[in-house]
């Protein structure tokens, strides 16, 4: 690869992001961030955790990600009485029309797709949200004996009503840890409002085209990965991940006071990844500190465990990684 | 520059200067060497830059990516794209060169300022030199082996090598009456000289090197010393207010005593100064004179009216005991006190429970508690009728 197919790499890249967050925009009025967001995530290879009150376009947003992106796409309506069985599939007794007799064939669930929504996540029990576990890790399902691989690419994309509302489970912190991004639907603006009535409450629907496919977004991550990054950069990523646990020499007096357990590896890995991505969507093929720092919120927050002082306190975990963000020097 | 000047003023050695300066150009040298080496750029340099010139960490991460070494050709594109970018920037206009000029100037013209002063200048001493000869006081019609002996003994005076001895003085003081101007330095110099001698006393040194060999130094303690010289001031203001107080009651012919209109008044005045000053010599360095100053006779403005020139130091060795002792009482009691503006510079921000001088105190103690015994009542005797069950619970039976 010589350097003009480099720059033709980072360019071609960076128009498919743009075309893709443009497009979704089209339907999806503000939460340009959200968007941009969930299309990095999409081309890390990482699920997204979408939080927000009921209403303000979670599941809208993945419906028009799924629209753009051509992709095969299912829904799993979360509820109390879902089964793990429900999610990913089950055997099923069939008659041998030929020879006779029965047998078991596998039926898979809808988490056999390429992007799944998985909506009101927290409304499952933790049984049935576990099942999504190995699907999110290792992109393969297990039903009794046989292990079954997902389509690439393989995307979850969940949305849950925030914690205090009835009827939810809190999602277990291995769940967690899985997902690459955890971002917060803020309710739309005023002149967002405006636009949304506009569209909704008048004949013209508003459709929108598939601009990318399958093996171009698996072509995207591919280059998203080969954007090198400078080890006193990358120390910087792994310094705030470090700096959420409350022993670590980097810890901020509130993570000291508030946090039971920092966030894992995974953080780290996805910051550097989502950094890798930033870098590209600017047209750069570095990454720099500027690009770390964009990108660690929405990977550090969900990953910070608060202790009882700060759940009795009611403490935000954004609290938390933004004094811890600004805390940390990107020199040190 | 300083050292140069403070050298000079202190008549040292030129070399002292030129060596300085020597010292300090091989300092600046080494600096200039140590700061001017070639040292390896960091990652904190790095970023610095990559700031100033607004390049977004792309600097940063190249020069990092170059220390390396890669052969990828992402790392490859982003070298030669870092460079590029490095390029366009306008260094010059971030890192302006500073003009060294104002400050080379000054330098030099302080080095030729040190090299003057310590080379051109004339010393310090000649200049003193010829300004005390210019100060020789010449007396019309004064034979010369007195004008010889009047400018040693000024130039003694000076030197403040001038010994007290009462002849000397009294010859000064007589050659001094030729010529008033004469008698205005002399007085300017007994003063200047007996500001230096209580500065020295104050500060535990010998007034004169003389004193050193005189035995009898050892004869008074310095209390005894110090409250002497209070009295004689006070002696002296005490007279000097009797002379030129209107107001004095006791001003008449017979009691010697003068207002400030009488004739004698300047006179005794003078005598009075002499009186101080001859008081605090002897105070000071004769014990014998002190011992006869304290051997009697009253004190006040009895004595001093009938008293010539030597009024007032008759008047002081004649001070009696009681005085001496109110005086060393009063000083005793001023030594205990802390005025401030006065012997204590600095105001006592301690608190004043600190200082021991709390103004508080308990207005409401409880008295002592007393143990009424008339309240106290006897344990309820055993009823007899029980008395012969308890015994049987009690005695164990064989």
């Amino acid at each position: 690869m010589t350097a003009t197919a480099v720059a033709q790499h980072i360019d071609l890249f960076r128009e498919r992001f743009v075309k893709i967050t443009q497009e979704v925009g089209r339907r999806i009025v503000g939460n340009e961030e959200i968007v941009s967001s969930t299309v990095m995530s999409m081309l890390a290879g990482g699920h997204v955790l979408l939080e927000g009150i009921p209403g303000v376009g979670k599941t809208s947003l993945i419906h028009t990600l799924a629209d753009v992106l051509h992709l095969k796409f299912s829904r799993i309506q979360f509820t109390p009485d879902l089964m793990p069985a429900d999610i990913v599939g089950t055997n099923i007794v069939q008659e041998h029309h030929e020879k006779g007799g029965t047998f078991f064939e596998f039926q898979p669930g809808p988490i056999f797709a390429n992007v799944v929504l998985a909506d009101e996540i927290n409304r499952a029990t933790p049984k049935t949200q576990s099942a999504l576990l190995e699907a999110m890790q290792d992109q393969s399902v297990s039903v009794g004996t046989t292990t079954y691989k997902l389509d690439q690419p393989f995307m979850v994309l969940a949305t849950q009503n925030p914690l205090e509302m009835e009827g939810t489970y809190p999602l277990p912190e291995a769940q967690l840890d899985r997902f690459f991004f955890k971002l917060k639907v803020k309710y739309p603006t005023e002149d967002a409002m405006h636009h949304i009535v506009d569209r909704t409450t008048t004949s013209g629907d508003i459709s929108v085209s598939r601009v990318v496919d399958g093996a171009q977004i698996l072509e995207m991550r591919h280059v998203a990965r080969s954007v090198p990054i400078a080890k006193p950069v990358q120390s910087y990523a792994i310094r705030l991940t470090l700096g959420t646990h409350p022993d670590s020499p980097y810890a901020t007096p509130l993570v000291r006071k508030y946090v039971r357990y920092g966030a894992s590896p995974r953080a780290a890995q996805s910051i550097v990844l989502a950094g890798k991505i930033q870098a590209l969507t600017r047209g750069h093929a570095f990454v720099s500190a500027e690009d770390i720092k964009a990108v660690a919120l929405p990977a550090l927050r969900h990953r910070v465990l608060l202790n009882f002082e700060g759940e009795a306190e009611q403490v935000n975990a954004d609290t938390i990684v933004e004094e811890l963000l600004a805390a940390t020097r990107a020199d040190g | 520059m300083l050292v140069a000047i403070a050298v000079r003023l202190l008549r040292g050695s030129s070399t002292i200067s030129l060596a300085v300066l020597g010292l300090l150009a091989v300092t600046v040298s080494a600096v200039v060497f140590w700061l001017g080496r070639r040292r390896p750029s960091t990652d904190a340099i790095a970023l610095r830059v990559d700031t100033d010139a607004q390049l977004a960490g792309e600097l940063r991460s190249a020069h990092w990516f170059s220390i390396t070494g890669s052969g990828d050709e992402w790392i490859s594109y982003h070298l030669n794209r870092a460079a590029d970018r490095a390029a366009q920037v306008s260094w010059r206009e971030l890192y302006p060169r500073e003009s060294g000029t104002p400050a080379w100037l000054l330098s030099g013209v302080c080095v030729v300022a040190v090299v003057a002063l310590a080379v051109i200048v004339p010393q310090r001493q000649s200049l003193v030199a010829a300004g005390s000869t210019a100060e020789t006081t010449t007396l019309p019609g004064l034979p010369p082996e007195l004008q010889a002996k009047l400018d040693a003994m000024l130039a003694k005076m000076k030197a403040g090598t001038l010994q007290g001895d009462e002849a000397t003085l009294a010859d000064l003081k007589n050659i001094a009456k030729l010529d008033p101007k004469l008698q205005k330095t002399i007085d300017e110099l007994m003063k200047n000289k007996l500001g230096q001698d209580a500065q020295k006393m104050k500060d535990g040194k010998p007034v004169d090197p003389a004193d050193k060999e005189r035995p009898s130094n050892g004869g008074l303690p310095e209390d005894v010393r110090w409250a002497l010289e209070d009295l004689a001031k006070r002696l002296a203001n005490s007279n000097q207010d009797r002379q030129t107080n209107d107001k004095n009651p006791a001003a008449s012919d017979q009691t010697g005593e003068k207002g400030m209109g009488s004739d004698q008044a300047s006179t005794q005045q003078a005598n009075s100064t002499e009186a101080q000053m001859q008081l605090v010599r002897e105070a000071s360095s004769d014990a014998s004179a002190s011992q006869m100053m304290m051997g009697g006779g009253g004190m006040g403005g009895q004595q001093s009216g009938q008293q010539g020139n030597n009024g007032a130091q008759k008047n002081a060795a004649e001070a009696n005991v009681l005085a001496i002792a109110q005086a060393l009482k009063k000083e005793t009691v001023e030594a205990n006190e802390d005025m401030l503006g006065k012997n204590v510079q600095k105001e006592d921000i301690r608190r004043k429970t600190e200082a021991s001088k709390s103004g508080m105190g308990f207005t409401k103690v409880a008295p002592t508690a007393t143990f009424d015994k008339s309240h106290a009542t006897a344990p309820p005797p055993v009823p007899e009728s029980r008395r012969p069950l308890l015994q049987n619970y009690f005695i164990r039976k064989q």
